[in-house]
């Protein structure tokens, strides 16, 4: 018995070798607020980007945990962000695998779709194997905020770095501080991040600490914040508190199945969101 | 009426006769530290009293957020109870207890928790469940009084996973001990079952009714990730009085 444990502990361990990054579970080479530091440098030379459109009613298409390797899945869904109802691409985290050359592909890919707005926020993968210094001169800022602006009103869509497991005390500032300066001027209020706010029955993939959640929940409902999406559990799971829907969403790995990608369609008065399935492969 | 006037006189003379016969034991401690949410620190001073009844005890609690609360200074409170038994010579406790925490203006937290507890002579285990309900607050409720029928009035996670594992230097009737554990609870304080904190407890027995305690504990988010950081740390040092015996 004790063998066979051992066998299928040493199987488990190789066939993820190059996947994980086992010395993160105890440190991150950059912490969540070394990252917002730089972050915010990065934000005072790049402003955040206004999207103006003419209509009142669009789309904003949102993925997560396409590991990429391949792309396949992915491929699909910048397909479908590229028509033109869509007005951005928002991808939750752990966009790569961390290495190298999951960057190199990811970099050359989005070259290839210059007229999606698309915007990144990093998962845990993203940071696996000193993968920052990978994202970071690549894609730019983990934490801050760009606006869509319409005849009806400005939405605003905020995207936090919670990739090494916590946002951490200065992007929770920054986020309260951030909330506070433009609800009152804004319409629609979307967060994205990697992990988690609440989840669906015991689960390996940690969430974000319960102190944080917490903060996160009251921030949400003092802002009345219409959608906190995030992926990280790769199984999609919905729910709302307050004002606020909670969404995990599918992953859109091409070696897993069930995936998906999420519409969501924002109007003048309510909003509405649908999640599109990604045949396997 | 008549029984109602019988249940007047004799439900107070019980829990009278039942404080005399038990053992009343008050535990309070105070608790310093910090984390991502409270950088700059938090202090917070909690009192539990409880009373042992041959094989169950009865308790309540109440910790209050001295140094920075995130909403009230009464942080959260609990009632429990608890019961012995023993199987095939081993001796386990079955624990069950209710925590309400107002942590915002709009929400309150409520959390049942089940667990069962036994020791060998270094070790501590624990294992349970925590059912954790976050529901809007009467003042959310007026805000978005269509809350309630769109059902988005209360959120449940039926399924948490609750553990605590401590190894102790000297055998647990020792007067003083030194141990070491991990846990993702600290008696007040829930996280999920992929967020564990590292702890270790300093115990001593200084009179046969009173015993001092600190502990040091360490919260590191994101350990399941495989991409962790330093969360954030507590102290907290206390004592536990046993009344009568």
């Amino acid at each position: 018995m004790q063998k066979i444990i051992f066998l299928s502990i040493a199987v488990l361990l190789s066939s993820c070798a190059h996947d994980l990054d086992e010395a993160g579970a105890v440190h991150s080479k950059y912490n969540a607020n070394e990252r917002f530091e730089m972050s915010q440098e990065w934000n005072n030379t790049h402003p955040f980007q206004v999207i103006i459109i003419p209509d009142s009613n669009y789309t904003v298409i949102y993925c997560g945990d396409t590991h990429i390797g391949t792309y396949e899945k992915f491929s699909q869904v910048l397909m479908a962000a590229k028509t033109p109802a869509t007005t951005a691409l928002v991808v939750a985290g752990d966009i790569s695998r961390g290495h190298p050359e999951s960057f190199d592909t990811l970099e050359t890919l989005m070259n290839t779709v210059d007229s999606v707005n698309w915007f990144f926020t990093p998962g845990n993968h993203d940071l696996y194997f000193g993968g920052w210094d990978e994202y970071f001169p690549r894609f730019g800022a983990s934490s801050y905020y760009f606006v869509v602006s319409t005849p009806a009103g400005n939405d605003v869509f905020i995207n936090l770095d919670s990739g090494s497991g916590t946002l951490g005390n200065l992007q929770l500032d920054w986020l309260s501080g951030a909330l506070a300066s433009l609800h009152s001027s804004v319409r629609h209020i979307s967060i994205t991040t990697h992990l988690n706010v609440f989840k669906d029955g015991l689960g390996f993939t940690s969430g974000l600490p319960m102190e944080e959640v917490n903060v996160l929940l009251d921030l949400c409902a003092e802002y009345e914040v219409d959608y906190v999406i995030s992926g990280h559990d790769h199984n999609r799971y919905e729910s709302a508190l307050g004002t606020t829907k909670f969404i995990i969403m599918d992953q859109c790995r091409d070696d897993e199945e069930n995936s998906s990608y999420l519409e969501v369609h924002y109007g003048p008065d309510a909003n509405s969101h649908v999640f599109h399935a990604i045949e396997d492969l | 009426m008549n029984s109602l006037k019988t249940l007047l006189i004799v439900v107070p003379l019980l829990l009278i006769a039942t404080v005399v016969s038990g053992q009343l034991q008050i535990e309070s401690f105070v608790t310093i530290g910090q984390n991502q949410t409270k950088s700059e620190g938090f202090l917070s001073t909690a009192l539990r009293p409880s009373y042992e009844l041959s094989n169950w005890t009865l308790g309540a609690g109440t910790e209050l957020a001295v140094l920075n609360p995130q909403n009230t200074v009464l942080d959260v409170w609990n009632v429990d109870a608890e019961r012995k038994f023993i199987l095939k010579k081993q001796e386990y406790k079955l624990y069950g207890g209710f925590f309400y925490r107002p942590f915002s203006e709009y929400f309150r937290e409520l959390n049942l928790v089940f667990e069962i507890k036994t020791e060998l002579p270094h070790w501590k285990f624990m294992v349970g469940n925590n059912s954790r309900l976050y529901r809007l607050s009467a003042k959310a409720l007026e805000q978005w009084p269509e809350a309630d029928s769109a059902g988005t009035n209360i959120k449940k996670e039926w399924r948490n996973l609750l553990y605590s594992f401590s190894f102790y230097l000297k055998t647990l009737d020792h007067p003083w001990n030194v141990g070491l554990g991990i846990s993702n609870t600290n008696g007040f304080f829930f996280n999920q079952e992929t967020t564990p904190m590292l702890f270790s407890r300093y115990e001593n027995k200084i009179t046969e009714s009173i015993q001092l305690f600190a502990e040091c504990w360490l919260q590191q988010a994101g350990f399941a990730n495989l991409q962790a950081q330093y969360y954030g740390f507590f102290v907290k040092g206390g004592l536990v009085w046993k009344c009568r015996k």
